[in-house]
């Protein structure tokens, strides 16, 4: 299927004006500051539809629709109960934290907490992690675009590297956040479109519900939120709750460099917490643009045996020409945004945490600068190359969660320790983080004989976040602290209470 | 243990139950902070800035899907 010329000019001038985007923002970045946190200038609204859009991808537009088709409703938990409580509390507690504590970034905080190791490993599984997960995005575009048009895999993932690269390192932080605020309401625009057009094909959403309840029993929990953990399926209530709402959604909302760089980015702490409270907000609209589409998929073309492949088919089959391009357009927005985020926020960790803090001590703020800008061009070329492993697995959504539930329990674990017990020592964090990591890693290669469920990552981030927890109050309890004076500006009522005080460390720390 | 086997038996009413608690701790959190807090920052003092009121917002609508779906 190709696109028509009205497609193919949607798809062109979107591809124009994020560009341009990047190349408007470029004259406005003279540090790095300005590029790494947009010059702490960003208003509320802005940041929190980037975070909305840096969080929702080509992989939920593919994976997340796939997934509503084999499953449910029950996906929707992924962005309402994985999300919303944490947003809140991550807007009121921890962001206006971290904002005080004027960090460029969570390895930073915790290597002033606990010690360089601990930043060099975390800011490392960062990289690692984000790295690969750029290849998972980037692969996923593949898939569509050679669903869509016929497209090699691999000539749309450079053109689209190219594209993203080259705006993501002319603008920063300022053209990712600006180029996604016009990415969201594509995504938006674009998602609305398929969902009317798929429920007044079905004839409504009651009709929708009918015809996909009498496809068969197996279908019997389509349409609720809460499932039993007796049933077979990833998403049972007690996985949801306890690996999702309490460690997987606080790690990504409180302890990932990605989101929280947007708010360390607003300019003053109130457009900081709104920020986050206006992208919780907007989230609640996610799985009705995403999962609801999957349901349409299922009562329009039962049978369909790759779930990732619904999407695909639901533009093919649903849309007519012009609405197409739009669709594309929302698709190329989601994996942009997804992808510029990431990339701006992993060379941030590599510039701020490696690069300045064990390369080039001395490094000058224009050199800093640079480094910035060179990364994101090595970073991407990386993803390229590492994209075409994702095809070994199946179920592209799984993948990417199981990657970050290695790192995310450990991480949120000696976050919430350092932030809220003074006690926590050095070592008790290190050993944490590194033993954490250790038990999802092992959890997930004995997963089969430990595990009812097929992909229990919701599971191992929970047990996982427990053992980190674990070893690093024991070995703190062995272990001695740091003096009070050497935590002050660190510890959460150490922070928030004091703001002369806190005036000080902000003060100190950029004297650093 | 590893699949919490031990909450599999409980009803699914009450599991509805939990996952509802789970929006209301960070709203009743969010009411207990002070104006001075909410407002630390903000260019004025308007209604529409009081992000107590966000929080209410988002919850209830939250709230209201959990008890359909």
């Amino acid at each position: 299927m190709a696109l028509k010329g009205i497609d193919i000019i949607i798809v062109l001038l979107y591809m124009g004006g994020i560009v341009g985007i990047g190349v408007y923002f470029k004259k406005y970045i003279t540090s790095s500051e300005d590029f790494f946190l947009a010059g702490k200038m960003l208003p509320f609204w802005a940041i929190g539809m980037s975070i909305v859009v840096s969080d929702i991808g080509a992989v939920d537009f593919v994976g997340l629709t796939g997934q509503a088709y084999r499953y449910g409703v029950v996906v929707g938990n992924m962005d309402w109960i994985g999300s919303i409580p944490a947003m809140i509390l991550a807007a009121l507690v921890f962001v206006p934290y971290y904002w005080r504590a004027g960090v460029f970034t969570i390895p930073e905080y915790l290597g002033r907490r606990y010690n360089t190791g601990v930043r060099a490993i975390h800011a490392s599984m960062w990289l690692i992690v984000m790295a690969f997960g750029l290849g998972v995005t980037l692969w996923a575009t593949g898939v569509l675009l050679s669903e869509l048009m016929g497209w090699p895999i691999m000539i749309s993932i450079v053109i689209t590297a190219v594209v993203v690269g080259f705006y993501t390192m002319m603008g920063g932080l300022s053209a990712v956040v600006m180029s996604d605020v016009v990415q969201l309401i594509i995504m938006f625009v674009g998602g609305i479109a398929i969902l009317v057009l798929g429920l007044w094909q079905l004839g409504g959403w009651e009709a929708m519900v009918h015809k996909i309840q009498g496809l068969g029993p197996q279908y019997a929990h389509h349409f609720t939120m809460i499932v039993s953990p007796k049933e077979n399926t990833p998403y049972p209530w007690t996985g949801i709750l306890f690996g999702l709402a309490i460690v997987l959604a606080p790690a990504y909302f409180i302890a990932n460099q990605t989101i929280v760089q947007r708010s360390l980015g607003a300019r003053n702490e109130w457009h900081a917490k709104a920020s986050v409270l206006w992208g919780a907000f907007l989230k609640m609209f996610i799985p009705v643009l995403f999962v609801f589409p999957g349901l349409i998929a299922l009562a329009l073309y039962p049978g369909i045996a790759d779930g990732d492949r619904a999407f695909p088919i639901m533009i093919k089959r649903l849309l007519p020409p012009g609405m197409t391009g739009l669709l594309f357009a929302a698709f190329l927005s989601g994996l942009m945004s997804t992808i510029d985020s990431a990339v701006n926020s992993t060379a941030t960790i590599w510039t701020k945490d490696i690069y300045q803090r064990f390369i080039k001590k001395d490094a000058t703020d224009r050199h800093l600068l640079i480094m910035g800008r060179v990364f994101t061009v090595v970073l991407m070329l990386f993803a390229v190359a590492t994209a075409p492993i994702t095809s070994l697995f199946p179920g592209m959504y799984v993948y990417m969660q199981t990657l970050l539930s290695f790192i995310q329990g450990p991480s949120l674990a000696i976050l919430i320790l350092g932030m809220f017990w003074a006690r926590t020592t050095q070592w008790g964090g290190l050993t944490g983080l590194v033993g954490g990591f250790f038990i999802s890693a092992g959890l997930y290669i004995f997963k089969s004989s430990l595990f009812t469920i097929e992909d229990p990552f919701l599971y191992i981030s929970w047990w996982s976040f427990l053992g980190s927890l674990i070893i690093a109050v024991s070995v703190s309890l062995f272990t001695t602290p740091y003096p009070l004076e050497k935590l002050r500006g660190l510890v959460y009522g150490m922070v928030l209470k004091d703001e002369k005080l806190q005036n000080v460390i902000e003060k100190n720390i950029s004297e650093e | 243990m590893f699949n919490f086997d031990f909450l599999a038996n409980l009803s699914e009413g009450w599991a509805r139950f939990l996952v509802i608690l789970a929006y209301i701790i960070p709203l009743i959190f969010a009411l207990t902070l002070s104006r001075k807090y909410i407002y630390e920052g903000a260019e004025d003092q308007k209604l529409w800035r009081n992000l107590k009121i966000w929080v209410f917002v988002i919850v209830a609508v939250m709230v209201a899907v959990y008890l359909y779906f």
